[in-house]
């Protein structure tokens, strides 16, 4: 009895929870099932289950992204804004987070209350003004005005701070008994101690960034430097409007997302573990 | 030859007083012990000699050399921590070599004095293994290593045995005592434990609340303690403490010292406000005997209240009728405790329970100590 019971539990348990990832997994597959069959067929099939069952594959759709818009052009563009974002992120925030976490300075206390409260503006708030600004001072249409307003990240400062907060101060400290000065305990000594830290800021920063919209929608008028969203919002304005085309962007566009989370996912939990933030 | 000098050195964080102000003077090629409960000051004095905090008044010097605003990086000295701080991401090489690397020396001296330390602490076999991998006592050996192999001025090591098990931590400690010995060189330690700092220093400053109570040598420290703290905070069981009571009879001078009466007054003056016992200055003998004093001894009667058996030794607790005197971690130095008297005994028969016996100490086995809890010379005897 108790054995039967014990099993309808767990089936029960699992059905409600495969029907949840389903949930979450369907338009995901909608768009990659999508993505390989004719274009008349998206829409046709959308409200049945044939959605989901295609009878037919094609890879005509991928083709035709690379040849109705620069589809190179766009994810080159998205490589080196993101690249820029990442890199150069993760080296200044990581010194700004050892900075409040480790260093004496005055008026260390603001400053952590003020990154703590700008984590709470969202970027549409100040992305006008920050348009006027940048365009006073004539800084428009390239990879580096996409790129270095989202360098320094509050949300990632304080990853980084939380971190080094967390690591045995004993460490920095025989360093410098050792004779190492505050560059080099930072770089021997911290850095190789905090790649869990380094991987999840990566992959928030990655994550934030790769899909924005707004700010190269302001701040860029050339193909040659608009990133993939501005990519795939092109084939809603170029007729006819091809939904398998649009799958078929939106899979080649989430791909680096998710090779990038595969590859980096043991140091992501690890380092949201070792931080204690809840994705 | 002074070696490392501190000369009215006062630390404080914020309104917190570590250190009041402190003098001491180590000299060449010493290890001297910084002894005390947590919290007095040991392990900050410490910290101010590396140069990892300065000094909030007073000046430091190593090698004469006042070093005052000086970063640990220039003062030449290697620390060993509680916990060893050794590099999780680097191997035992690695992490040997660090303090040569950040001396700029080239790759083939690195190699070279690297071997040395590892020789010099039988880490041959680990060089390539990370700390995660190594048991406590080698890492502790490592980060030994990591100390000797830039020959620094001085070294500094806190608490560097509180991590290991009791076994591992004599053989290690013997270990320190004998590297310390060949290499010469000028050692602070620090520590709460008073084996180790009897064992190991040349000298030992006892501490208490950022100021050093006695300096000198083990021996001296356990036979004449300057004060109560240090007569209590050194030997375990730590010595007994009984404030006589004096009174004259029939013209004669009386004194009674745990409940027991003694006539003449054991040759103690009035003035004595605590009297110290050591345990071990004790033997024992069923009651009824005699009792009280007599001026070179000292008997107290009471009952048997357990026994510890220690192999070789046992410990044996008195019950007396009158309260003794305990350290306490408060305000006030000493506080009266129960009336348990402790005596350190070897080749006597058991005692039971409840048996009703006589301690009996000479006289030359007493410390006298004023109101303020300072010694009495007992010459004045």
């Amino acid at each position: 009895m108790s054995r039967t019971s014990a099993l309808l539990r767990v089936v029960l348990a699992y059905t409600l929870l495969l029907a949840c990832t389903l949930v979450f997994i369907a338009p995901v597959l909608f768009m990659i099932i999508g993505s390989l069959k004719p274009d008349a067929l998206v829409l046709a099939e959308a409200g049945s289950l044939r959605a989901f069952l295609p009878d037919t594959f094609s890879l005509d759709n991928y083709r035709a992204v690379f040849e109705r818009v620069p589809f190179g052009a766009y994810l080159l563009s998205s490589l080196i804004v993101n690249g820029l974002i990442v890199g150069l992120g993760l080296l200044v925030n990581a010194f700004a987070g050892y900075a409040l976490a480790r260093l004496r300075w005055w008026g260390r206390g603001a400053m952590l209350g003020l990154v703590l409260a700008v984590l709470v503006i969202p970027f549409e708030a100040i992305a006008i003004p920050l348009f006027y600004q940048l365009s006073w001072l004539g800084w428009r249409d390239d990879w580096l005005v996409q790129a270095i307003p989202f360098v320094a990240n509050p949300l990632a400062i304080f990853l980084f701070y939380s971190f080094f907060l967390g690591l045995p101060r004993e460490l920095e400290e025989a360093a410098r008994v050792d004779g190492a000065g505050v560059l080099s305990t930072f770089f021997l000594i911290v850095l190789p101690n905090a790649k869990a830290a380094f991987a999840s800021v990566a992959i928030v920063l990655f994550l934030f960034h790769w899909g924005m919209y707004l700010w190269p929608l302001l701040m860029t008028t050339s193909e040659g430097v608009r990133p993939l969203p501005l990519g795939i919002a092109n084939f809603y304005t170029l007729p006819p409007l091809q939904w398998g085309d649009i799958m078929a962007f939106g899979v080649l566009m989430v791909l680096p997302v998710l090779i990038l989370f595969v590859v980096f996912q043991r140091w992501f939990v690890r380092g949201v573990a070792s931080t204690g933030v809840k994705g | 030859m002074a070696d490392v000098e501190f000369k009215g050195v006062r630390k404080a964080f914020g309104d917190h007083i570590v250190i009041p102000g402190l003098d001491l003077t180590v000299q060449d090629a010493e290890l001297l012990v910084l002894l005390g409960p947590s919290g007095c000051g040991k392990s900050t004095l410490l910290r101010l000699l590396a140069g990892l905090e300065q000094p909030t008044d007073g000046e430091i010097r190593i090698h004469g050399r006042p070093v005052d605003g000086l970063g640990p990086r220039a003062r030449n000295i290697a620390m060993v921590f509680q916990n060893y701080a050794l590099y999780p991401h680097l191997t035992v090489r690695g992490n040997l070599e660090f303090p040569l690397r950040m001396r700029g020396m080239p790759r083939a001296g690195r190699e070279r004095g690297m071997l040395e330390a590892a020789r010099a602490l039988g880490l041959e076999p680990l060089l390539e293994k990370r700390p995660a991998e190594l048991s406590g006592g080698q890492r502790q050996r490592v980060a030994m290593g990591r100390a000797i192999v830039r020959e620094p001025d001085v070294f500094l090591m806190d608490e560097p045995l509180s991590n290991l098990d009791a076994r591992l931590r004599v053989q290690i400690r013997a270990e320190i005592g004998a590297l310390q010995r060949r290499l010469a060189v000028t050692t602070l330690y620090v520590t709460h434990d008073q084996v180790e700092a009897m064992t190991l220093g040349d000298r030992v400053a006892v501490m208490r609340d950022g100021v050093i109570q006695q300096l000198g040598r083990p021996a001296e420290l356990y036979d004449r303690p300057a004060n109560l703290f240090v007569a209590g905070f050194l030997g375990n069981p730590p010595m007994n403490l009984l404030e006589p009571t004096f009174e004259r009879r029939d013209g004669e001078r009386m004194v009674r010292l745990g409940g027991t009466w003694a006539r003449p007054s054991a040759g103690i003056p009035e003035r004595v406000r605590y009297v110290g016992i050591r345990p071990e200055a004790f033997s024992i003998s069923a009651s009824g005997n005699s009792g009280g004093a007599r001026q070179d001894r000292l008997e107290i009667q009471g009952l048997v209240d357990s026994v510890e058996v220690l192999g070789h030794e046992r410990i044996v607790y008195l019950r007396v009728p009158e309260p003794v005197v305990e350290l306490s971690d408060g305000p006030g130095p000493w506080r009266s405790a129960e009336g348990l008297l402790a005596a350190r005994l070897t080749g006597s028969p058991v005692r039971k329970h409840g048996e009703s016996v006589t301690l009996t100490a000479p006289a030359a086995g007493m410390h006298w100590f004023d109101e303020d809890g300072n010694a009495i010379p007992t010459d004045v005897r």
